[in-house]
């Protein structure tokens, strides 16, 4: 198998790498200027800056992935007219956060772009900042898909020293890993949902100690971003049970860690949609600002258990 | 106002009935925050303890617990359903046909015949208010629209089918299509329930430029 093509593909993205940190670092820091000094007539600018950027770095890493696609194939034994192709999603390894950022960013530009509430700007500035912060640190150019890269590396190897047993191993999972079409719809959705999610938070970080009056029109500003995200969240989690059953039969795998913070998360924003039904009704309000934060939390905590606590659908 | 032993206001009922459906939401969430740290915990001090016995017993007990608190949310949801769209006494009605359909269903079948009945009846029960509201007309009542009170009734149909669809008929052949009718039923549902007034609107729109064209 011929990894030439790749390599230098690779390379270019770490050659990129430390333009991408400098300009991420310079986009969280201004983000974060509009919040603590309150320049939120700025806030709109700067989220056409970062949409351009984040798009800019998707394009490459994009191209990447198509690099991969069409440079390398899995069966050379086969010859390229019945190639094998590795198909690799755009949200896996380093890219989770930073693909997370970029629908972020979108999102907001259609749900923040229209308000006017200047400390709901304020604190969605401080998250835009915070976040975009985390892509410097754990930015997909540094070193790119770095399981897949010692993966593909290892079945080089395996084809080269005719080691059949690696060989089907890491085919294996090319084919029903990677290239399945569950990756390509499970995780997007999920990711789209939990950047709606974040667009909707200020909502709920200010409404928690808002009156009445500013409590409910708070929360009718994360109303849109909260029903597309819950829509998402519900459809993604949905795909994802056939593919359980596929890849964990005969297991109780619905009560893995990773899946049942999942599930937990998805029952605390129902329950938000529910308690939100008598939002202006004495109690119901602040209980569903409460509810709101509460499934925030489980959204990263979710997100954290993949890599904290052992299971099947974990890196633990 | 109807009594039901107490006199009670219709608002102060559909309050009531709406904690219920949030209270059980959250004990379920609870539930399931509790098994992922037992299960940390217990897979940090015995690193094998997934393959043991003591695992089978857990999950069994988590599956009882869980299925009990997601019949009492489906209950409560039904009830819920029923109060917003008709009266409290054919939601009780309703609540008692599919309990009787679930004990038939456990005598006959077990636990599988208990849940595929009384799920089954609570998805039929969601059809028929379907079909009501699509025979009345209903345009509006409370806040919601016709079609958002549509896409909340198939949405909770929906739910009655894939809890059928991943309890009773798992690992059998039926299982994934009946997974795919549920999950069909419950994003057309909740994309309904929601953008429900807009896609009134835009018909409403549509309507009227056909009637003008045609004028």
């Amino acid at each position: 198998m011929i990894l030439d093509q790749y390599i230098e593909a690779r390379n270019f993205l770490v050659s990129l790498a430390p333009f991408v940190r400098i300009s991420f670092v310079i986009l969280g820091a201004a983000f974060l200027g509009i919040a603590v000094r309150g320049w939120t007539r700025h806030a709109r600018a700067l989220t056409w800056v970062a949409a351009l950027l984040a798009f800019a770095s998707f394009l490459v890493i994009g191209w990447f992935h198509a690099r991969i696609a069409t440079t390398i194939n899995l069966a050379p034994w086969l010859g390229e007219g019945q190639a094998y192709r590795l198909y690799a999603p755009l949200w896996i390894e380093s890219e989770k956060i930073f693909f997370w950022f970029l629908l972020f960013i979108f999102a907001s530009l259609v749900f923040v772009r229209r308000v006017a509430d200047g400390g709901f700007l304020r604190v969605w500035s401080g998250l835009a900042g915070v976040f975009s912060l985390l892509v410097a640190i754990l930015d997909p150019f540094s070193n790119p898909l770095p399981r897949l890269h010692a993966e593909l590396l290892a079945y080089a190897q395996a084809l080269a020293s005719q080691n059949g047993y690696a060989v089907n191993q890491l085919l294996g999972k090319f084919l029903f890993y990677y290239n399945t079409p569950y990756m390509w719809t499970h995780p997007p959705l999920l990711f789209a949902s939990y950047a709606l999610l974040v667009t909707a938070l200020p909502a709920f970080l200010l409404g928690i100690r808002a009156p009445m009056t500013r409590l409910v029109e708070l929360e009718s500003l994360a109303l849109g971003p909260m029903k597309l995200a819950y829509l998402f969240l519900t459809l993604g989690m949905l795909v994802g049970y056939p593919w359980a059953l596929e890849a964990w039969r005969g297991s109780a795998w619905w009560w893995s860690p990773k899946i049942n913070v999942s599930i937990m998360m998805w029952l605390l924003y129902s329950t938000y949609f529910h308690s939100r039904l008598y939002l202006g009704r004495k109690g119901f309000g602040r209980l569903t600002m409460l509810i709101g934060l509460i499934a925030f939390a489980a959204l990263v905590f979710t997100y954290v258990t993949t890599y904290l606590i052992p299971g099947v659908h974990s890196y633990a | 106002m109807r009594k039901i032993g107490i006199p009670v206001s219709r608002d102060s009922l559909d309050r009531f009935l709406v904690a219920i459906a949030v209270g059980a939401f959250f004990c379920l969430a609870l539930v399931f925050l509790g098994a992922t740290l037992y299960d940390w915990r217990m897979v940090t001090l015995f690193p094998d303890w997934e393959q043991s016995y003591e695992y089978e017993r857990y999950v069994g007990i988590l599956n009882i617990i869980a299925g009990s608190l997601v019949s009492v949310l489906l209950v409560s949801l039904l009830l819920c359903l029923e109060r917003r769209s008709v009266s409290l006494t054919r939601g009780a009605v309703a609540i008692v046909l599919a309990c009787a359909g679930a004990i038939v269903g456990a005598i006959s079948a077990g636990w599988k015949g208990a849940v595929t009945v009384g799920m089954a009846m609570i998805a039929l029960f969601q059809v028929f208010l379907l079909i009501e509201l699509i025979a009345t007309r209903q345009a509006r009542s409370d806040k919601a629209t016709g079609v958002e009170k549509a896409g909340s009734l198939l949405l909770h149909c929906g739910y009655a089918v894939f809890v059928i669809a991943v309890a009773p008929l798992s690992g059998s052949r039926t299982q994934l299509p009946v997974f795919w009718a549920a999950t069909a039923l419950i994003v057309i549902g909740t994309a309904l329930s929601f953008y429900g007034h807009r896609i009134e609107r835009v018909a409403v729109r549509l309507a009227k430029g056909r009637s003008s064209s045609q004028a």
